[in-house]
């Protein structure tokens, strides 16, 4: 993958071409093209993740990652970060899920906490978050699925037969 | 537009009408990038497949993968399967290679009788979300598939969803 370079200089008026500014340009072009983005999908042998937690976090479990995260390096870009997995939930009742960057505190004003409600929780039911980190500083961060039960459940699994993932790409 | 890869410029060279043409045709390909959207449908269509199959014309797209590109593939909509506790799945193949387990695929929902103010049966939104980069230039297929259990399930893309496959 082409890294994006933020340092690339200006051309000044009446500058003779300087390759390393043309360069910088192809690469950053390239860059562009090919997407910084990283992705950690499950794919391994079947073993589920599950939270018992009526707090918020993560789904844990034999299979890695343990739990379900996706680290990306950005060059000072906002970060898209998208979830799919499929929940099987003990029995009928609500579930909570978000993704947080690393030492977030949870919120639970965050729309992305709102409830889930499993209509019949040995049934598995396929789970979307997507959430826009718009002001990252250049560093390199890890971001987490979480996802924790209310009432009703009393164990929630995350099917890793299914493949879930956690993507992040960098850019607009 | 077509991405073209730039050589590498060096000392003494001479930037020439094409190379800054060249330039310009590559941003405006990372702005105008391949999209596919399927659907021209009336109706809802259904499926009492219980293996994986493609959810037909409108759900496939062929193109020739940019180099370098990666492609983002979503299926919108909304559905629905009969039978209080049949599954339907979906899955994406690509180039003749399924993307998730071969039984069970990348997404599942299950069909509820709702008791209360609910319809039995209702249409609930379907959202399916794939990756894949590292395509080879070669012509390739991308096909939406899909099963059930048993049952029939029903997916409407008509008038609330539609197919993606879109470079990023």
């Amino acid at each position: 993958m082409t890294t994006w370079d933020n340092s690339i200089e200006k051309y000044l008026v009446g500058e003779e071409v300087n390759p390393a500014l043309a360069n910088g340009l192809i690469n950053n072009q390239k860059a562009l093209h090919e997407v910084n983005w990283a992705i950690n999908r499950y794919t391994g042998a079947e073993a589920n993740w599950s939270t018992t937690s009526t707090v918020y976090n993560t789904p844990v479990g034999s299979p890695t990652p343990n739990p379900l995260s996706v680290t990306i390096t950005t060059t000072g870009a906002p970060i898209t970060v998208i979830f799919q997995g499929v929940f099987q939930g003990s029995a009928a009742g609500y579930a909570f899920f978000t993704l947080l960057q690393e030492d977030d505190a949870y919120d639970k004003d965050d729309p992305q906490n709102w409830p889930h409600y499993f209509n019949a929780g040995t049934r598995p039911a396929t789970m979307h978050l997507a959430k826009l980190f718009p002001n990252m500083p250049a560093g390199t961060y890890t971001f987490t699925a979480y996802a924790w039960i209310n009432s009703g459940i009393t164990t929630l699994s995350l099917l890793s037969v299914y493949r879930p993932f956690i993507l992040a790409i960098e850019g607009n | 537009m077509t991405w073209t890869q730039h050589s590498t410029q060096n000392d003494n060279s001479v930037l020439t009408a094409a190379i800054l043409n060249q330039m310009n045709d590559n941003v405006v390909h990372l702005k105008s990038a391949f999209q596919f959207y399927g659907y021209t449908e009336t109706a809802p269509i259904t499926t009492t497949a219980t293996s994986f199959t493609s959810m037909g014309a409108n759900y496939e797209t062929t193109l020739t993968p940019t180099p370098g590109a990666t492609y983002l593939c979503m299926l919108m909509g909304a559905g629905r399967v009969s039978g209080d506790g049949n599954i339907m799945r979906f899955d994406l193949e690509i180039a003749g290679s399924i993307q998730g387990d071969p039984t069970r695929g990348i997404a599942a929902f299950a069909g509820v009788s709702n008791a209360g103010t609910l319809t039995t049966n209702p249409y609930r939104m379907i959202n399916v979300w794939w990756i894949v980069n590292g395509l080879a230039q070669v012509s390739t297929t991308f096909k939406w598939m899909w099963m059930v259990s048993a049952g029939t399930g029903t997916f409407a893309g008509t008038s609330w969803g539609r197919p993606v496959i879109r470079e990023l």
